[in-house]
């Protein structure tokens, strides 16, 4: 098996006090003191859109889309500029983590399995799992995070506006009555 | 393999170029049969077409432009004219010749099928020209002999290669002309290659130089004999004059005069027929460039305008006065480029009529009727990307026109119309727009059919007053267009729904005005330049917006407790007036940190107020606007995005979704 003795080199990085690592291959840039525009009418992980080389890019809280615990209180978030592919179409994100740690080397043959893990975090997203010094380095799969949600956020975005205009009609039509 | 892949794409591009010059000349052809320059513009396109395919091994494009070529070369000859069974023809073949650049070796069973179709027509189109001809042929100019002898000096150039022309071909085309007597190497001394040729056909000096249209300018081309040089009993003693010919003009190829004059046989020619050069003179002024260069070219220039604006803005600080004048100056040039570059990404409207006359063409034999399509100001321009995102609303808007505006010959004679009905395609610029419109003289809509339409499918209801202009607009609703409603209604509504969701993909407009037997007119109001646009720049919260400033009408204030008031009811006075207005900070659930004084952004559209009221007015932006991406592309609200000079990113805001929302509200 000598697939299991090739090297891959992934970059670390933390969400409070979990680690996880992304291949490095996907990474085009590490973006520090990067302020995010919201955009309004759009689900809670989506941060919101920075200017990345001129284009426009999406943002993702990448904390908020794993469902781990906590916020994000330091201003000093680090935002990992990745390329995916969704479709068949390569697109480029930005996800939010709290702290980029290292690059690492790992080889094929150390990388486990997922273990079941709590019910919040979402594990759909992980490639598999490797031993460290400190603990353990979970390997994310970010073509994953959208492809899943890609449909999904299109509609909770249209719908969410529709419900709104609908509501806002409503309100006015019943203050008409009123007076 | 590479490279070939390469080649056989510019191929193709450049033959769609052709064939789709093709249909213009056509329709010229069609209304002035007697017009030679048109048929030998089709000739020579076939010809190209021919060469080239065959080149790249589109067996059928060749074959089938082999066929018309020899039919439009017996019509250059005048030994047929242009009729009705070969313009029909090579109409039909038109669409083939598009499938056949899909299809490169013939391997579709329908374009089998369709080919030989084809080649049957063809073939029983030349033998009826042949047998007419063949009683009137003469044989003009040549008096001793039927032949010609012709010396051809070919010098090629690295340049041929770089143009990619298979010189195997243009010999291949003179073969079949006559006959190749002899090929020489030239020796020289300036080291250039250099072929003598002598060749010996019943043809005349044009016809050779047709042959060898692809290499003709590293090729001199002399009559040296009105008869067979190298015929038996006149070899031997020409023999020694040709090659005295050889050696005069390898001495000097451009100017052979002293050779001609030594023997009255010899006629000189004019070596470079002046309709290939007209036809090369005219395409020097044009240059086609690959619409991916334009796009970049447009993304190099929207990154240069931001950092200008960046770089203006860090340095308002006085110490940096002394370096003022170049910072200006870089701002002017860089304005002017931008200016440059949207211009040459503007496309005259012509350039997509010959289309539309070729569907009108079709349709209106299809369905009986008469049609006469007549244009105005197609001159006009407008960016690359709108002219290929209107072209689809379009085709539907005249082909409605067509299909239930026009009425047939008959209808229209009771009617006491002329029998031929007029569909007018004109365009114009008025302020910072551009006009499209298309008017038919038709039937017009029925007002009352699409009452009754839009309440029977719960659009309306019966008690609703409703405008004339309200009235055609329903028409426009998704539900509203199912082809069975169409035709129960005779009315527009095919894909209404799409032809106004395209034209606001452009930031467009349009209205339709219909009158009853009178017929119908649209227009649609364009953007001249879809990726800049001149905006107002407001504040809501945290979040800046950009709205069109073409929108706007005034800006006024109020204080935060009369916003209060007003937001009970959805409307807020501004001079005597109470129209209806939204709040960015309610509607995008901002409302944090409440301000004092509020700001009322005016917007007008179809001559109807409604505002906007957000916390503050940075001022005016001029907004390279940038996609939003694949990922928030529905995005109701946000249309585009723009960076401001500081690198944040502010929204354009989608007013129609405003406008139409309160609209609304206002039917109900």
């Amino acid at each position: 098996m000598e697939d299991n003795l090739v090297n891959t080199t992934y970059l670390s990085f933390t969400i409070g006090s979990e680690e996880f690592a992304v291949n490095v291959g996907k990474v085009l840039e590490v973006l520090q003191k990067q302020s995010v525009s919201p955009v309004p009418n759009t689900p809670d992980y989506f941060s919101g859109v920075i200017n990345f080389r001129g284009e426009i890019i999406p943002v993702i809280d990448t904390r908020t889309k794993l469902g781990l615990p906590g916020i994000i209180l330091d201003e000093n978030f680090v935002i990992i500029v990745i390329e995916i592919k969704v479709e068949h179409d390569d697109i480029v994100v930005g996800a939010i983590v709290d702290k980029v740690k290292d690059v690492i080397s790992i080889q094929n043959h150390q990388i486990m399995p997922v273990p079941k893990m709590n019910k919040e975090v979402k594990t759909d997203f992980f490639t598999g799992i490797v031993r460290s010094e400190d603990g353990f380095i979970i390997i994310i799969n970010f073509d994953k995070i959208i492809v899943s949600d890609e449909a999904v956020m299109l509609t909770e975005f249209t719908q969410a506006s529709e419900n709104m205009l609908n509501e806002i009609t409503k309100e006015e039509l019943e203050h008409v009555d009123e007076s | 393999m590479d490279d070939l892949e390469k080649f056989r794409e510019l191929f193709i591009k450049e033959a769609t170029t052709l064939i789709d010059s093709l249909e213009e000349i056509l329709l010229d052809l069609e209304k002035d049969s007697n017009n030679l320059k048109r048929v030998e513009e089709v000739f020579r396109v076939m010809h190209t077409l021919k060469g080239v395919g065959g080149m790249y091994g589109y067996t059928g494009v060749g074959d089938l432009t082999h066929g018309l070529e020899s039919i439009y070369d017996q019509v250059r000859n005048g030994n047929i004219s242009v009729n009705n069974e070969i313009l029909d023809l090579t109409f039909a073949s038109i669409d083939h010749l598009y499938s056949l650049l899909e299809d490169q070796e013939v391997r579709k069973p329908e374009n089998i099928a369709r080919q030989n179709e084809f080649q049957l027509r063809i073939s029983k189109l030349v033998n009826t020209i042949k047998k007419g001809s063949d009683i009137k042929r003469k044989l003009p100019e040549i008096k001793k002999s039927d032949k010609s002898t012709y010396n051809i000096i070919f010098q090629p150039e690295e340049k041929i290669i770089e143009s990619r022309i298979n010189v195997l071909y243009s010999f291949k085309d003179l073969a079949e002309l006559g006959e190749i007597k002899a090929i020489k190497s030239l020796t020289s001394d300036d080291n250039k290659e250099r072929w003598s040729l002598f060749f010996v056909g019943n043809c005349t000096v044009d016809e050779v130089e047709e042959a060898m249209m692809f290499i003709w300018e590293f090729c001199t081309i002399e009559k040296v004999a009105d008869f067979d040089l190298f015929d038996e009993n006149e070899l031997n003693a020409r023999q020694e004059f040709i090659k005295s010919v050889e050696v005069d003009l390898v001495a000097d190829s451009s100017s052979d005069d002293e050779v001609t004059e030594t023997d009255n046989s010899i006629s000189k020619t004019v070596t470079k027929s002046t309709t290939v050069l007209d036809s090369i003179r005219q395409n020097m002024n044009r240059v086609s460039v690959d619409s991916e260069k334009l796009d970049y070219l447009m993304y190099l220039v929207s990154e240069l305008i931001t950092n200008n604006s960046q770089l203006a803005l860090l340095t308002v600080n006085q110490s940096f006065d002394s370096i003022r004048p170049q910072i200006e100056k870089l701002d002017k040039l860089s304005k002017l480029f931008r200016n440059n570059v949207l211009d040459i990404r503007l496309i005259p409207m012509r350039d997509i009529v010959p289309k539309f006359q070729r569907m009108i063409r079709d349709i209106s034999k299809q369905l009986g009727k008469e049609v006469e399509f007549i244009t105005e100001g197609m001159d006009t321009e407008l960016d690359k990307s709108s002219i290929d995102v209107i072209v689809e609303p379009m085709v539907h808007l005249i082909r409605n026109a067509m299909d239930h505006g026009i009425e047939s010959p008959e209808e229209r004679a009771e009617k006491g119309k002329t029998p031929k009905g007029v569909i007018r395609l004109s365009a114009y610029y008025s302020g910072n727009n551009v006009y499209v419109k298309i008017e038919d003289d038709g039937k017009g809509i029925d007002e009352d059919v699409i009452r009754k339409k839009a309440i029977s499918i719960g659009l309306i209801n019966k008690e609703d007053k409703l405008s004339e202009k309200e009235i055609l607009n329903l028409i426009c609703h998704a539900g509203f267009s199912t082809a069975q409603q169409v035709t129960s209604l005779s009315g527009r509504g095919v894909g209404m729904d799409v032809v106004k969701q395209k034209i606001a993909e452009i930031r467009g407009e349009f209205e339709i005005s219909s009158k009853k037997d009178k017929g119908t007119t649209i227009i649609m109001k364009l953007q001249q330049s879809v990726a800049i646009l001149d905006t107002l720049l407001v504040k809501s919260e945290s979040m800046k917006w950009l709205i069109p400033l073409a929108d706007v009408e005034v800006c006024s204030q109020i204080t935060d407790s009369e916003l209060d008031k007003f937001e009970r009811t959805g409307t807020l006075e501004f001079e005597k007036e109470l129209i209806p207005f939204i709040s960015l900070r309610s509607y995008f659930h901002n409302n944090k940190n409440k301000v004092e004084s509020l700001k009322v952004v005016v917007l007008r559209k179809n001559n109807q107020r409604y505002a906007i009221v957000t916390d503050e007015i940075v001022g005016q932006h001029q907004a390279v606007l940038k996609d939003l991406g694949r990922l928030m592309k529905n995005h109701k609200e946000i249309s585009a995005a723009s960076l401001l000079g500081n690198g944040e990113v502010a929204f354009l805001l989608n007013t129609n979704v405003f406008y139409e929302s309160m609209a609304k509200t206002g039917v109900n």
